[in-house]
């Protein structure tokens, strides 16, 4: 089944619905002159507290990217003091993510030393113990990235600890974690799905967004 | 020196070489160390291998690259166990330099040498561990000085010895494993076998018949009519016999072997065809085809409790292994199966369409499973702690039911002429036969028996009694002495070489060993 797209123009949609669905996706990722440009043309207001905290968190998330944890965490508890004493599971993350900069750049004594110092009083809580055996485990490898747990060094496992990051700081300052326009997609893509399954076709294909913008 | 190539032995098999080689390990192994030494000086052949001599000293001296090279040199190793050697060489030569506080050479030593290996990712992982606290993987936060050094090196050295294959080294206790591979199938293939003694390795074993039951020795007359069923009790001390004529009886074993009658049970009033003994001796159940069951005390021989009344009648019955529940089943198929404790309170049942008439019931002795025949011909093994089941379905009517002493074997009789054995566990897919009795009208019986319940035993309707050893499927030994129907078997648990047998006859035989001439004769003097 899929709804005739005709219906869709049955339903108004406020132009600061948008415009608000747009600012909180902007804010949420750091998109400081985009944000600006955004303001300037419609004339909506972004207090300058909030644009404010915006450019520290951007500094933030950008030096976790780099691989520059200790500086993030730093900032961090200048900026939310207790978040990351209440919040052990990105600490240690984050600390990883240093530990892995120093082997990458085969400073293998520093870390070795940091490791001593900052990651193993984790190791006395169990569900740590897997994580740091694996973090620890790259220390057998002359190359890092051919041993089995290469992902730890990837792009994609940076940012998705800068993702954990980011979330845990705007809800510390009681922001939404996820912007307005995230959940959309989720919601659409979960009632469909939902729908799919309730009416049982083998059929229909899961429901790709991608094909379903495409087709509108 | 030894020629490598000289053979001993009648057929040129064996390398004399390698057969003075294991006898050397064998003498070190058994604590004679002048003797292997003075061997080792007298054939010129060493035990330990030349390779294996300057492996040994290069670990024990902690000259470790110098290990690792000598096992990239041994050509007679697998990649396999060669890396499972450089692990435990690496391993020791890592964390030496770990406990000396020497990190970067152990990092070294773990990139280099440790991490390339084929070994389970998990050990070099926690290795690395090591690095950053000692304490897990094994070692204090002690110095560790040389002394503790060298007693660790001689313990794993044996463990590196245990990787590393022949010829270099002889696999432990090569000799001993041998001969017991050699006695143990000769064993195996003794069709007489019945006792769990030593035996000697200065003949080929092989037991004659005079170790199982193959003549009268006794005949007990004291029933009245025909007799259904025989069991020796768990202990070997009693047997209980039942009969047509209404009552049970009580017999003691002596001393001497000779049986005497201790207590007749009546106050049944229809045959009764099943005893039950409790697992601890001390109670006996009986009931039959049309009748309750009931519950005597073994010492005394009073009847203690009566479980059911006549519009419930109970077909046989079996123990659990604490002597305090007992289950029993019905040929009333409304009846289904029920757990009693031994005061008469129901504690569960098992009813239902799905219950119809049950024949025959058991409990294994270990507790785990309670099996029953029902419809005649269903065999339904139920897991009683995980209330699991399954059903084995014959082609023919059953009738009997024997559990093995370990738990793990069934045997039904069935009226084609066959015994079939199953496992309890489920892993065969087709039992066992045994056959060459005759079965077709009556209710036949058959056991277990012998020393490691390696002999089954069974009536017959030609008036014989069958045994079999469980490894062939005909029998071993036919006994005759009964004038009719032979009904029911039993073989005494604890005096592995003697059996019952009772008989429409009226008689209840016991089998024993035949004597041999010159004992007897002795015997007469």
């Amino acid at each position: 089944m899929d709804v005739d797209p005709r219906q869709y123009e049955q339903i108004k949609i406020n132009d600061k619905d948008t415009h608000n669905i747009i600012l909180s996706y902007l804010i949420h990722d750091c998109y400081k002159d985009t944000l600006e440009s955004l303001v300037a043309s419609t004339g909506l207001k972004v207090s300058a507290t909030h644009l404010e905290d915006m450019e520290k968190r951007k500094r933030i998330l950008h030096f976790a990217l780099e691989g520059n944890a200790l500086d993030a965490i730093h900032l961090t508890e200048q900026m939310a003091p207790d978040l990351l004493e209440n919040n052990k599971d990105l600490l240690f993350d984050l600390l990883s993510l240093h530990f892995v900069e120093l082997l990458c750049s085969r400073k293998c004594t520093e870390a070795i030393e940091f490791g001593k110092a900052k990651l193993t009083p984790f190791g006395k809580v169990q569900k740590y113990c897997e994580k740091l055996e694996e973090f620890m485990g790259l220390l057998a490898y002359e190359e890092p990235e051919k041993s089995p747990m290469f992902h730890l060094l990837s792009l994609e496992y940076r940012q998705h600890v800068v993702d954990n990051l980011n979330r845990a700081i705007l809800e510390h300052a009681r922001m939404p974690r996820y912007s307005e326009l995230e959940r959309i997609i989720q919601q659409a893509t979960v009632v469909r799905q939902c729908l799919s399954d309730e009416l049982g076709k083998d059929v229909l294909l899961p429901f790709s967004l991608k094909d379903f913008l495409k087709r509108s | 020196m030894e020629n490598s190539t000289t053979m001993i032995g009648p057929k040129g098999v064996i390398k004399r070489h390698e057969f003075v080689r294991i006898l050397i390990q064998c003498l070190y192994s058994l604590g004679y160390d002048k003797s292997a030494a003075c061997l080792e000086s007298e054939s010129g052949i060493s035990y330990k291998s030349s390779e294996f001599k300057l492996l040994e000293s290069l670990f024990l001296g902690g000259d470790w690259e110098g290990c690792i090279d000598k096992l990239y040199e041994l050509k007679e190793m697998t990649d396999e166990q060669r890396d499972a050697a450089l692990f435990l060489v690496s391993r020791q030569y890592f964390l030496e330099c770990l406990g000396r506080g020497n990190d970067s050479l152990a990092l070294s030593v773990l990139r280099k040498r440790i991490s390339k290996l084929q070994v389970d990712r998990k050990e070099v992982h926690m290795l690395a561990f090591g690095l950053f606290s000692l304490g897990d993987v094994g070692w204090s936060d002690n110095n560790y000085d040389s002394d503790a050094f060298q007693e660790l090196r001689s313990y794993l050295f044996n463990e590196v010895e245990k990787v590393i294959p022949p010829p270099i080294t002889v696999p432990d206790r090569r000799l001993e494993h041998l001969v017991e591979k050699v006695v143990s199938s000769q064993i195996s293939s003794c069709i007489y076998h019945n006792s769990l003694d030593q035996v000697s390795i200065y003949k080929d074993h092989r037991c004659g018949r005079d170790q199982i039951p193959t003549e009268t020795v006794q005949i007990l007359s004291a029933h009245k009519n025909e007799v259904w069923f025989v069991q020796f009790a768990n202990n070997g001390n009693y047997l209980a016999s039942s009969s047509s004529d209404c009552t049970a009886i009580i017999w003691k074993v002596l001393e001497d072997s000779k049986l005497v009658l201790e207590h007749t049970l009546k106050s049944h009033q229809n045959p009764v065809s099943f005893v039950a003994w409790s697992p601890d001796d001390t109670m006996l159940l009986t009931c039959g085809n049309s009748e309750v069951l009931r519950l005597w005390d073994v010492e005394t021989g009073t009847c203690k409790h009566t479980f059911g009344d006549n519009g419930f009648l109970v077909s046989s019955c079996a123990w659990f292994p604490d002597s305090t529940r007992l289950v029993c089943g019905s040929s009333d198929p409304k009846k289904g199966i029920c757990m009693w404790d031994c005061e008469g309170n129901e504690i569960k049942a098992w009813r239902g369409i799905r219950m119809p008439k049950i024949s025959d019931i058991a409990v294994t002795p270990n507790g785990e499973y309670l099996i029953s025949i029902f419809s005649d011909r269903d065999i339904r093994i139920l897991n009683v702690g995980m209330n699991t089941e399954r059903v084995i379905s014959e082609e023919h009517l059953i009738t009997s039911l024997s559990v093995s002493g370990d738990s793990k074997y069934l045997i039904v009789s069935l009226n084609s002429q066959e015994i079939h054995m199953w496992d309890v566990e489920g892993n065969l897919k087709e039992p066992l036969t045994y056959k060459g009795h005759r079965q077709h009208k009556y209710v036949i019986r058959s056991c277990f028996g012998g020393a490691n319940g390696m002999f089954i035993a069974s009536g017959s309707e030609n008036s014989q009694v069958y045994i079999w050893n469980r490894r062939i499927s005909d029998p071993i030994e036919v006994l005759s002495g009964h004038s009719m129907t032979v009904n029911c078997v039993s073989w005494n648990p604890k005096r592995h070489q003697m059996l019952a047998s009772a008989s429409d006859d009226q008689t209840i035989r016991i089998w024993g060993p035949t004597v041999r001439e010159e004992k007897r004769c002795n015997k007469e003097l």
